[in-house]
């Protein structure tokens, strides 16, 4: 099981990394959406903090929606998704190595050039550390239950517009949990809980999410 | 070993086959014919567990293989209709990374040797979206060399877009491994002889 | 004929529009009772005067819109591991009329907030959560309408149905919290005053007639739905069946 798990994921990362134009793009978008937003209010930089940790978690979120295709879809085209349901590994830990390869090639990248996004909005050292730290904790689940989504509509049309149809309302928690732990620092309240129910989502995520995307990609190979 | 019992599967309107009954002992091979959407691509499927039929059941060494599938489909290889390659890796990548999943972990070299007696040795370290479809084809079909342990091989139109001498070079292996006991069971457009034990099944 | 027999779509198409026909007669009665209730029996609230009465539309709606939501997955789940497609079609039956009250919900809601806080929408907590509940139901029927098989769309929805299911209390509490952080408006009655009886008979009544409907509305369609896929059976050309 050892060696399946971690040849599926370097397989993963290996093609990721003969197609950066993936990453490159997904980034370049994190980076024009967040710079939309000082040009609708204004570049006035006490507007800028207020928003800032929302925009770019929000920022975030929609680069999780957009590279969520990336998951499943080509495997599904050329027929390896196949092998992986006919394996004889158990198909939720193949789900976990698949979805672990694309948050570190889609999400992890995000998590870093975030901070980079904050110093634009005239965010705070501490805040800044607080974005990296949410962010890292919550791209992960936003991963795990995006990938839901994707294995849901495989194959089907309607194609991105669907998936996030489908998707956001169970990104909203993850969101209010994030962001909304960097504005409570920045109101002076403590942020324990938020975190920690950050990390709860995230176990939980991982204990949960791997079983319903395997169910439904079994159902899409049907 | 493999029991079909009165299976029958639709699609939308179209009744696809119904009550479907055949079965296969050790050491056996089926041909499986018919007109385009007759619904071969479908009975694979239906056989190796990836789709449930609509009635019936298909049962292998006495249990349903939807019951069990995770304990089927170890004794099941499956190359489909898709090569089931990733196109920006070699050859010899694909195999490497694509084996561990099937149980198999081969060294470098006995990929290479496979790929070399497929005729390959030339584009084995080349990304395989600039090999031509019969190469992608005996790429996807090396992966047999290392699949002897199991034993019920579901090959969806395996010798399409390949020469004569990769047509007599698959028959040979697949002949093999139903010499040692193995079965399979593979679609096929044209009139086909190499396989001389196989049992002959036309939908339509 | 046994109980197990109505779990073929063929044997439940005529008992449907038997029950559809009972559970009409009902909610036409306890609509009329309860609105009698709630505009003529129950008082005028001292803070919220007249207007409050929308509650009796506001709070019934809310009440449906969750429990169909529930009723809706458990039949989805119950079709995905017994592999039954009138389990399945109930579900999709019943998923317009959920979407239904809660965009009702939504809409008295608004007209409740108006005259209290002067605009048509606050971000109320349960306000908030009743328009993520609609995101579900619209998500549902979405993914529902783009599968064109309708065993894949029944499984592949069911999915859906119960990864909502886990999530609502989560989405919920996390709307809560949100709110609360915030100090946000909240569109309540319950908090302002304590509650005459009759205004909680008035709701309950209300919540029936409401739930009578919904079964009502969704066994007719369920029936629709049971003709459009079970086309081809062929018991549907006899007279038992089509109109």
């Amino acid at each position: 099981m050892h060696s399946a798990f971690l040849s599926l994921l370097r397989k993963e990362l290996l093609l990721a990394f003969r197609q950066k134009t993936d990453v490159v793009t997904v980034l370049f978008f994190f980076l024009i959406v967040s710079s939309l937003f000082p040009l609708a209010v204004g570049p006035e930089l006490s507007t800028l903090k207020i928003i800032g940790p929302g925009v770019i978690w929000v920022g975030a979120l929609l680069c999780s929606l957009l590279a969520l295709h990336r998951v499943f879809e080509s495997d599904f085209n050329d027929g390896s998704l196949e092998h992986l349901v006919l394996s004889g590994e158990p198909l939720t830990i193949l789900v976990i190595a698949k979805v672990l390869a694309h948050w570190l090639v889609t999400g992890l990248p995000v998590v870093i050039v975030a901070p980079l996004i904050g110093l634009q909005f005239g965010l705070s050292q501490a805040s800044l550390v607080l974005l990296l730290g949410t962010l890292f904790l919550g791209t992960p689940v936003l991963s795990l239950i995006g990938s839901i989504g994707a294995a849901l509509t495989l194959g089907v049309r309607g194609g991105a517009a669907l998936t996030s149809i489908l998707i956001l309302p169970f990104y909203v928690p993850i969101l209010i949990f994030g962001a909304g732990a960097v504005v409570a620092d920045l109101q002076g309240l403590t942020i324990e809980g938020h975190l920690s129910v950050l990390l709860a989502m995230l176990c939980v995520s991982i204990a949960l999410a791997p079983l319903a995307i395997a169910s439904a990609i079994k159902i899409a190979l049907e | 070993m493999l029991d079909v019992r009165n299976l029958g599967f639709s699609r939308g309107k179209n009744i696809l086959f119904e009550a479907l009954n055949f079965s296969l002992t050790s050491s056996s091979a089926m041909r499986v014919t018919g007109s385009n959407g007759s619904g071969k691509t479908t009975l694979l499927r239906l056989l190796s567990g990836l789709s449930r039929p609509d009635q019936g059941m298909v049962c292998w060494r006495g249990e349903s293989v939807t019951k069990n599938h995770s304990e089927f489909v170890k004794s099941v290889n499956f190359v489909g209709h898709d090569d089931g390659l990733k196109k920006q890796l070699t050859a010899a990548e694909n195999l490497r990374f694509t084996l561990p999943l099937l149980g198999v972990s081969p060294s470098a070299k006995d990929v290479d040797l496979a790929l070399d007696a497929a005729g390959l040795e030339s584009v084995k370290n080349r990304p395989v979206m600039h090999l031509s479809a019969g190469q992608k084809r005996r790429v996807a079909l090396s992966r047999l060399d290392f699949m002897s342990h199991r034993a019920l091989w579901i090959l969806d139109e395996p010798f399409t877009s390949l020469d004569v001498a990769a047509i007599s070079s698959l028959a040979e292996k697949l002949n093999k491994h139903i010499e040692s006991g193995g079965l399979v069971i593979f679609t096929t457009h044209q009139s086909f002889d190499m396989i001389p034990q196989a049992v002959s099944l036309v939908l339509d | 004929m046994s109980f197990w027999q109505y779990s073929s779509p063929q044997y439940f198409y005529p008992l449907a529009k038997k029950m559809a026909i009972v559970f009409f007669v009902l909610a036409a009665i306890l609509t009329v009772w309860g609105l009698y209730i709630g505009f003529f029996v129950a008082p005028t609230d001292f803070q919220q005067g007249e207007s409050y009465r929308i509650i009796f539309i506001h709070v019934p709606a809310a009440w449906m819109s969750m429990l169909i939501y529930l009723v809706m997955s458990f039949w989805a789940a119950v079709g995905l591991i017994m592999n039954t497609r009138l389990s399945s079609m109930l579900a999709q039956a019943l998923a317009p009329t959920g979407a239904l009250m809660t965009f009702i919900a939504l809409w008295t809601g608004a007209f409740w907030g108006r005259p209290t806080w002067g605009a048509w929408w606050v971000w109320d907590a349960r306000l908030t959560s009743e328009l993520i509940l609609l995101f579900l139901y619209i998500g549902y029927m979405a993914l529902r309408a783009s599968i064109e098989d309708p065993r894949r769309a029944d499984r592949a929805s069911a999915i859906l149905a119960l990864v909502g299911v886990v999530n609502v209390p989560i989405i919920y509490f996390s709307v809560k919290w949100w709110n609360t952080l915030h100090q946000g408006a909240s569109v309540s009655f319950t908090k302002s005053s304590s509650m005459a009886t009759s205004m909680l008979t008035g709701m309950l009544v209300m919540a029936l007639a409401f739930w009578m409907y919904s079964i009502a509305v969704s066994l007719v369609r369920v029936r629709r739905i049971i003709r459009d896929r079970e086309a081809n059976a062929g018991w549907l050309t006899e007279s038992s069946g089509v109109r």
